[in-house]
């Protein structure tokens, strides 16, 4: 079995349980902007309508990677499921790296949405180049997940760039206007967390510190949600 | 000044007339949105078909005139794009 970094034994099975919550909360909050959108029609909301969904994504791929690494009878299962293709790929570890990508893919992406969304609307590019704009930097992505199934730190640093721009414009946004506090919270909170993730490899109890500190950055999300509609 | 989006020019139509108490006269209803009579005509068939506001006929005295009501619907309207502008402002988009 294919393990990026080691999860502390009696964490293991909190975390899939600390998942769930966030799966939960971010799906209404998701639920939500999706309304807006169709309410609005407008490009901000489908943004962060995106971003949350492969929040989303990226969790159920982590859900799904936890419970075969913990749980054997999920491991037989999917071993069953798997068994015509598994043939064909020279090592199972692969299959593995494949879960790995897809989860940091997913996340990169949803971080990179984020930071794009917290620039001020007139240091956004038109139409064009917004897209050509996205698709280089999901490139960019895509390599640096692929390398990041090698090393889990690359994951971490990246999106720990990534979300530490992201609430420095929150920040200045706050400071400017008053708003974002909620989003800027949350992602201040997300980027401490993959400062801990950083240093997973060498202190493995900080695993438990980080996934804490996520949980609490998706709570605030939701927090943030229930005041709103409330 | 920005230009309003078509989303912000119905609010402000269909907070005119709840400003003034859930009906308005068309006159009124154009100075207080700050439309031209053109642009407040299209507008109007677009919420009435939609059931957001609905013009009635009122006989005061001798004359008849056009008042503009607001809808039980004109009124969700209203509050569901506060929420969302609060949505909006909350997380910073």
């Amino acid at each position: 079995m294919l393990r990026l970094f080691e999860v502390p034994l009696m964490f293991q099975g909190v975390d899939i349980l600390f998942s769930m919550l966030s799966v939960f909360m971010v799906c209404l909050v998701s639920a939500y902007a999706c309304k807006v959108y169709k309410l609005s029609s407008d490009r901000r909301h489908l943004y962060f309508l995106v971003a949350l969904l492969l929040v989303v994504s990226s969790l159920l791929t982590k859900l799904f990677l936890n419970s075969i690494l913990y749980y054997s009878s999920v491991r037989d299962v999917t071993a069953v499921l798997l068994e015509p293709i598994s043939n064909s790929i020279p090592s199972v570890n692969l299959l593995y790296r494949l879960v790995y990508f897809t989860h940091f893919l997913l996340l990169l992406g949803a971080w990179s949405m984020i930071f794009f969304l917290s620039q001020p609307s007139r240091n956004r590019l038109d139409n064009t180049y917004e897209v050509i704009q996205l698709a280089v930097f999901a490139s960019f992505l895509a390599m640096l997940a692929l390398v990041a199934t090698y090393s889990y730190p690359i994951y971490a640093i990246t999106s720990l760039i990534i979300l530490a721009g992201a609430s420095i414009n929150y920040r200045k946004q706050y400071l400017n206007h008053g708003t974002g506090t909620g989003l800027g919270t949350a992602v201040f909170l997300l980027c401490l967390a993959h400062a801990c993730y950083a240093i997973v490899p060498y202190t493995h109890t900080l695993y438990v510190f980080a996934e804490c500190l996520m949980l609490c950055a998706y709570y605030t999300l939701f927090k943030v949600f229930r005041k709103v509609v409330k | 000044m920005t230009r309003r989006s078509r989303l912000e020019l119905i609010h402000d139509i269909l907070l005119a007339v709840q400003n003034k108490g859930g009906k308005i006269r068309p006159t009124q209803l154009m100075y207080k949105s700050n439309l031209s009579h053109k642009l407040l005509k299209n507008y109007m068939t677009e919420l009435v078909e939609k059931e957001l506001i609905s013009v009635v006929d009122v006989q005061k005295k001798k004359s008849t005139f056009k008042e503009v009501h607001l809808t039980v619907q004109g009124h969700e309207f209203i509050a569901e794009y506060r929420r969302m502008q609060d949505f909006t402002r909350a997380f910073g988009l």
